[in-house]
């Protein structure tokens, strides 16, 4: 039995993605495989238990036997971090012990998803250093490239983590870094004995939300162009400029929601002439019939809510900033871009050794 | 074809309801009461007799097919009636009915269903939601207007029912006469550019005017339009130029107004001519409708009143018309028939006492002259004049004449009748000089048309596939706007010179690139995140050695660290300097209607302030570039000033009217701005120095 933990050198670095997608290349890959993650942040109830959000969908998604409880059996909840504060912190560590006993028991390999960096988890005894000498597990650490123009994130791991560190996968990589990560950092890396084992570029897709749930979070009302509302949506403008300014600008993304005032009109037709998902009409100010024809000629939902501009564009940023992998068809897209642009038998093959 | 609409023997009108004040009855009672000389059916189940007239149960009740069927019942049950006309083989029919898409998504789908139920069936439909339509010549009123327009030479379309019953309304008390009118209504099928089809080879059509608020399909109005104007004239008034004109056209037909440069330039280059108010709209009808198109450009100008004169002169100067110079001969002439103290010379004043004799004998002589091709004949009520005998004298002598004879009386009760006697007599009359020389300027303006002809554009030796292939491997990538090397190559590919240059993704690699090119270098800083690279100090020109390149390096890199932390970078683009010289700007936006709008202006610095651009409908011939160019205010700093050297037109007009292929062909390419095309001195060429190529989300 194989231990891989996948961690990440920040939050929504793509820990969940990652490994739901190796779950799934694992169960073609002929290869018996279980998951665990062992310190949640994300609490949801499962029946009795309180569980982590990403270990339910992932357990549902592979279809694991082991219930969410165990698959997850630590998730920070308020209640906890109260306890943590009064000098009062439960011990856990013998509770992850015995769920991994439970999940590895008759499996090739669990994939483990691990902290979202170096630190989390260090108050419980559970955080990345910590954990790979428990589980005896190798790390695959996520590491999307900022600003920073040397890799010390990663050398800094490598220290931490010694030969544990069983390599890297860069993730979301912008166009820009794209041949720099591949060619100069990679090489580095290599040089000082961290593997790579891929890039993975930006993939817009992966960071869309549906139309049905900003529709949810802004409590909005869909007037016409019902057959649209199942589209993702990858990106949002806001629109009050005139109507020609406001082509040439929607012309700009695609994909997109365009929120704007519900007497605009002139600004909704030219979303509609664009690459638009759906335009939200704000102020509680429905739109004018002839324009709700056409988009629900072009099936492309118009979507009232009554809170203005700036609320709406408040609620879209926090939705789209936090964007979990809950959705098959994004799951099937990472397996897709880990296929083109990782060495995915060399992960296999070091974890048969 | 049309004919169906305008010249049918048999009409049924579906929906006559037995009280009057409905739609149906209404034009119903048009139909009999405007004299059509065919058979008329009223179609309604629950009536025996409508207005003396058997009524029938159904379409298919009818004792033959109609060539038209009217409709005018409640929107849900139109598409029945379709299916009807087509079963029984009738090929057009007017939709009167509203409650389509105008009402919101329901009546989009019945509107959706209606069109695919005509076009399956071979049922050509005029509206949903119109006035209707008049056909003079076959005496077919089919309109719910309440008056009955004079009958003569203007084929309207309207988008707007009810201006349409304002220009029926004026025709009627003395307007221009009507050979068509159209009410356009919600385009489910037939629109504008059907009718310019149709109206181009009607010999009843002297000229096609319409009120448009967007054109439903620009690529078929333009080709429409073009044929049209190569053989009579096309007037076009289109609303919503304002922000808040748009909005009201946005919510008024659903669809968007477009950006009014492009109606601008789309008009203009199909050869149409655009009028700016519906008093224009109905006094360019008028001009066209009764005046000959002139041979050539003198105006002269003949007026009782001093004043009137002038001001008749200015309005033709505004108007850029050339005042005609007179012969000796004419000179001559007028002298032996005007009184000493007349004038002479163009504007001719035959002085306030004159009688219609005078009037007569100066029109004459002016009529005579070689050089006279349009002739305003003006009239101020002063208490020896005689409005009415002046007014038989203008047309007496306008009939026996190829001139252009154009009458302003103004004035009020005392010449009122005189007008109509001159519109009666077929010539155009305007109660102000100014209404009277824009009449004039119309004319002229469609006689240079036809004369210029329009503009003949052939595609230069360009590779679009490599180009394409660059933009499709750029959306891949998924940034809005495509990189400088990329846009650069892009540009080289349609023999755009662009100045040598690469992006380095390191020092050492932009050093090489530099020794390539050659010094002085300019970097700018490569990152798809950076939109506008100077306003982050992205951008460091006139290096002239690799120590100054190290340091710029360094310095450009370190300001983007601080004014653009997100930004992700791929390096700095090193470009050889461009040689100075005049600059221009050159930029593509894609029109909703009319596809990509070419900008050209002057660059540089100020060109934010100065706004001196000129714009044109994609692509355009290196001969029609120049003409842009010679538009612009600023021509004169291109042509040199002050013993200046004159820049390289030839080279500057072909590489706008290459960026206008590009547009063209390369559909990928949303906006394009270069700015500055460098323009050498004559015979040194121009080179695109910085060009940002967009190309959506």
């Amino acid at each position: 039995m194989d231990c891989l933990i996948v961690a990440s050198t920040e939050p929504y670095a793509g820990k969940t993605g990652v490994t739901a997608a190796l779950l799934l290349e694992a169960a073609e890959r002929g290869v018996v495989a279980g998951y665990f993650k062992p310190f949640g942040t994300m609490p949801v109830t499962a029946g009795e238990h309180e569980t982590d959000s990403d270990a339910a969908y992932l357990s549902s998604l592979a279809a694991l036997k082991a219930p969410a409880h165990v698959v997850c059996p630590v998730v920070r909840t308020h209640a906890l971090v109260e306890q943590v504060l009064a000098g009062e912190a439960p011990s856990v560590v013998a509770r992850v012990l015995d769920a991994y006993q439970t999940i590895s028991s008759d499996v090739q390999v669990v994939f483990v998803e691990g902290p979202s960096d170096l630190s989390q988890g260090t108050v419980f005894g559970l955080n990345l250093q910590r954990l790979a000498d428990m589980l005896c597990g190798r790390v695959l650490l996520l590491h999307r490239p900022g600003t920073a123009e040397l890799p010390e994130e990663l050398v800094h791991a490598k220290d931490v983590l010694g030969d544990n560190l069983l390599g890297v996968l860069f993730n979301d990589v912008s166009s820009a870094r794209l041949i720099a990560t591949t060619t100069r950092v990679t090489d580095y890396l290599d040089s000082v004995g961290i593997k790579v084992f891929g890039v993975i570029p930006h993939d817009a897709a992966l960071s869309a939300v549906s139309v049905a749930e900003i529709v949810a979070e802004l409590d909005g009302v869909v007037l016409a162009g019902e057959a649209g509302v199942d589209e993702p949506v990858e990106s949002f403008m806001v629109g009050a400029m005139g109507q020609e300014k406001a082509l040439r600008y929607f012309r700009r993304r695609a994909r997109k929601a365009v929120v704007t005032g519900g007497d605009r009109s002139d600004v909704q037709l030219a979303a509609l002439e664009t690459d638009t998902r759906c335009v939200i009409c704000t102020g509680g100010m429905a739109p004018s019939s002839i324009v709700l024809s056409r988009a629900d000629e072009l099936g492309i939902p118009m979507v009232l809510v009554e809170m203005d501009t700036l609320s709406a564009v408040e609620h879209m940023e926090v939705l789209f900033g936090h964007v979990r992998v809950h959705d098959a068809t994004k799951v099937a897209r990472i397996r897709e871009l880990l296929g083109a642009h990782a060495d995915l038998d060399s992960l296999f093959a070091a974890l048969d050794g | 074809m049309l004919d169906g609409f305008f010249t049918p023997e048999t009409v049924a009108v579906v929906g006559v309801a037995r009280e009057s004040g409905k739609v149906g009855h209404f034009v119903f009672r048009n139909l009999i009461d405007g004299g059509f000389a065919g058979a008329v059916w009223p179609v309604n189940p629950k009536a025996d007799e409508i207005l003396g007239q058997k009524c029938y149960a159904s379409v298919a009740a009818l004792p033959a097919t109609p060539d038209l069927v009217i409709v005018a019942v409640p929107a849900p049950v139109v598409s029945d009636v379709i299916r009807q006309c087509s079963a029984v083989g009738v090929s057009s029919a007017i939709i009167l009915s509203a409650g389509f898409k105008e009402t919101g998504p329901v009546g989009a789908r019945l509107e959706r269903e209606l069109a695919q139920v005509a076009a399956e069936g071979g049922v050509r439909l005029l509206g949903p939601n119109c006035l209707g339509l008049v056909a003079t010549p076959s005496k077919l009123n089919a309109a719910f207007a309440g008056s009955v327009p004079r009958s003569g030479g203007v084929a309207f379309l309207s988008q707007s029912g009810a201006l349409g019953t304002a220009i029926i309304d004026e025709s009627a008390s003395g307007g221009p006469g009507i050979a068509y009118f159209v009410s356009l209504g919600n385009r489910a099928d037939v629109s504008e550019h059907d009718l310019l089809r149709e109206w181009e080879h009607d010999p009843a059509v002297r000229v096609a005017a319409g009120y448009l608020e967007s054109v439903k399909d620009g690529t078929a109005f333009l080709a429409a339009a073009r044929s049209f104007t190569r053989k009579r004239p096309l007037v076009i008034l289109k609303a919503g130029t304002s922000d808040a004109g748009a909005r009201a056209v946005s919510s008024h037909t659903g669809s968007l107004a477009g950006s009014d440069v492009a109606y601008d330039s789309a008009l203009r280059d199909c050869g149409a001519l655009r009028v700016n108010s519906a008093e224009e709209l109905m006094d360019a009808a008028l001009a066209f409708d009764l005046l000959p198109i002139p041979d050539g450009p003198g105006v002269a100008l003949l007026t009782n009143a001093g004043g009137l004169g002038v001001l008749a002169t200015d309005e033709t100067e505004r108007r850029g018309l050339s005042m005609a110079s007179l012969d000796s001969d004419t000179v001559a002439a007028l002298r032996a028939c005007l009184p000493d103290a007349a004038a002479f010379y163009n504007p001719v004043d035959v002085l306030g006492d004159a009688d219609p004799g005078r009037y007569a004998d100066a029109m004459h002589a002016l009529l005579a002259d070689d050089g006279v091709h349009t002739l305003l004949v003006m009239l101020t009520p002063q208490a020896m004049t005689l409005p009415m005998e002046t007014a038989n004298a203008i047309v007496a002598a306008a009939a026996e004449s190829e001139v252009a004879v154009i009458a302003c009386f103004v004035g009020g009760d005392v010449v009122h009748e005189a007008r109509s006697l001159l519109r009666e007599g077929g010539v155009a009359c305007y109660p102000s000089p100014e209404r009277a020389v824009f009449a004039a300027s119309l004319i002229e303006r469609y006689r240079t048309i036809r004369a210029v002809g329009l503009d003949v554009v052939e595609q230069p030796d360009v590779d679009v596939a490599s180009a394409t292939t660059l933009l499709t491997e750029a959306r891949t990538l998924g940034r809005p706007f495509v990189t400088d090397e990329i846009a650069a190559q892009v540009a080289s590919h349609f023999g755009i010179p662009v100045p040598c240059g690469s992006v380095g993704a390191t020092y050492s690699v932009a050093a090489e690139i530099a020794e390539d090119c050659g010094y002085p270098v300019a970097l700018k800083i490569s990152s798809p995140d950076i939109l506008h690279k100077s306003d982050v100090g992205g951008v460091v020109v006139g290096i002239k050695d690799s120590e100054e390149l190290l340091s710029a390096y360094d310095s450009l890199l370190d300001r983007i660290r601080r004014r653009a932390p997100g930004a992700a970078v791929a390096g700095v683009y090193v470009q050889k300097m461009a040689s100075s010289g005049r600059e221009l700007i050159v930029g593509i936006n894609r029109d909703s209607t009319f596809g990509p709008l070419l900008m050209v202006g002057l660059g540089g610095v100020y060109v934010e302030v100065l706004k001196d651009v000129t714009f044109g409908l994609c692509p355009v011939s290196p001969k029609r570039a120049k003409e842009m160019l010679a538009s612009l205010t600023g021509y004169a700093l291109l042509r040199g000033v002050r013993g200046e050297q004159a820049a390289d037109l030839d080279a500057a007009a072909d590489i706008i009217s290459r960026v206008s292929w590009m547009a063209s062909l390369l559909p990928d390419i949303v906006e394009l701005d270069i700015n500055p095309v460098i323009v050498l001195n004559r015979g040194q060429g121009a080179v695109a120095a910085d060009i940002r190529i967009g190309i959506g989300g």
